[in-house]
């Protein structure tokens, strides 16, 4: 009975995590919070910082606008210095991504 | 001794629906226990609320858009902040969307013990069900660290249209996240501004 319980435990969790993956260089697979670059430019000097975000939830449902475009329109960026982005994870059951745009 | 398996229903062997049901309802526990487990071993962490680089003439810190402001009727003030030390201000971009057609001229933050308020400049402003403004104001940093370092003294942020006052307020629980946050961010920034 436990035996049963827990392989059908450990299989929904195998299952889960990986239904609402989020793109990034190290994945966990109970908590994903990394950090890493996208791209970098040689413009020089940044004043300004801008985001953009995009979510999911169970895999099944996922929305936002995740673009470096966005990212530096919503700060007013003309000139881009270098790009982040930031993926979140939780037992795969809810995702983000998120995109930093640094730029004058 | 007690027989069990008469105590579920003379005798009768589960049926396979109810066997389900029951490895259901210990996967939701097993699941439960761990997103409230993550959850509250990253509640304190700060560091996923704020981006942090090196910048001349010395750092530039990002606090990542945060909500919780409201207009009565439910209309959200989401807001970023970035700061590019040494300096005396910090930037606070915001959006905000109303069915009608605002003249903004500037913003201003109001706790029960300080004021501020700067003239705001705009980024964009988009059409979509509604104008979607986006703008950005100045304000003086020290002043920002007051208003954070109080999570009992919750502000209000006033938007001073051509026509009218938007006025914007926060539920305690969201300010006293968010302040706590943001003053311990602000703390940071102190420390390394510190000669």
């Amino acid at each position: 009975m436990r035996k049963v319980l827990f392989s059908f435990g450990a299989a929904a969790m195998l299952l889960l995590s990986s239904c609402a993956g989020v793109q990034s260089p190290v994945m966990g697979m109970l908590y994903t919070d990394v950090k890493a670059p996208v791209t970098a430019t040689s413009n020089s000097g940044s004043s300004k910082v801008g985001t953009a975000k995009a979510g999911s939830i169970l895999g099944l449902v996922a929305t936002g606008d995740a673009s470096i475009q966005t990212a530096a329109q919503s700060a007013g960026i003309t000139k881009i210095h270098h790009v982040d982005h930031h993926s979140n994870s939780i037992l795969g059951i809810i995702s983000s991504y998120t995109i930093t745009v640094y730029g004058e | 001794m007690v027989n069990k398996n008469k105590t579920r229903g003379e005798g009768k062997q589960p049926s396979f629906l109810s066997f389900q049901r029951m490895h259901f309802k210990h996967l939701f526990t097993i699941i439960l226990a761990l997103v409230v487990s993550t959850v509250q071993l990253i509640a304190q962490d700060i560091s996923k609320y704020y981006a942090v680089g090196t910048q001349e003439p010395g750092n530039i810190y990002f606090i990542y858009p945060q909500k919780g402001f409201k207009t009565p009727k439910g209309e959200s003030f989401i807001y970023d902040i970035t700061y590019l030390s040494p300096q005396d201000s910090l930037s606070i971009k915001f959006t905000y969307s109303d069915r009608d057609l605002l003249a903004i001229d500037s913003l201003g933050w109001k706790s029960s013990t300080l004021t501020v308020s700067s003239p705001v400049k705009k980024i964009y402003i988009e059409a979509s069900s509604k104008w979607i403004y986006r703008y950005e104001v100045k304000l003086p940093v020290d002043a920002m660290y007051k208003i954070y370092s109080n999570t009992t003294d919750i502000p209000e942020i006033n938007l001073f249209c051509a026509d009218r006052i938007i006025s914007f307020e926060i539920k305690k629980k969201n300010w006293k996240k968010y302040a706590s946050i943001n003053h311990r961010i602000f703390d940071l920034i102190h420390l390394n501004n510190k000669k």
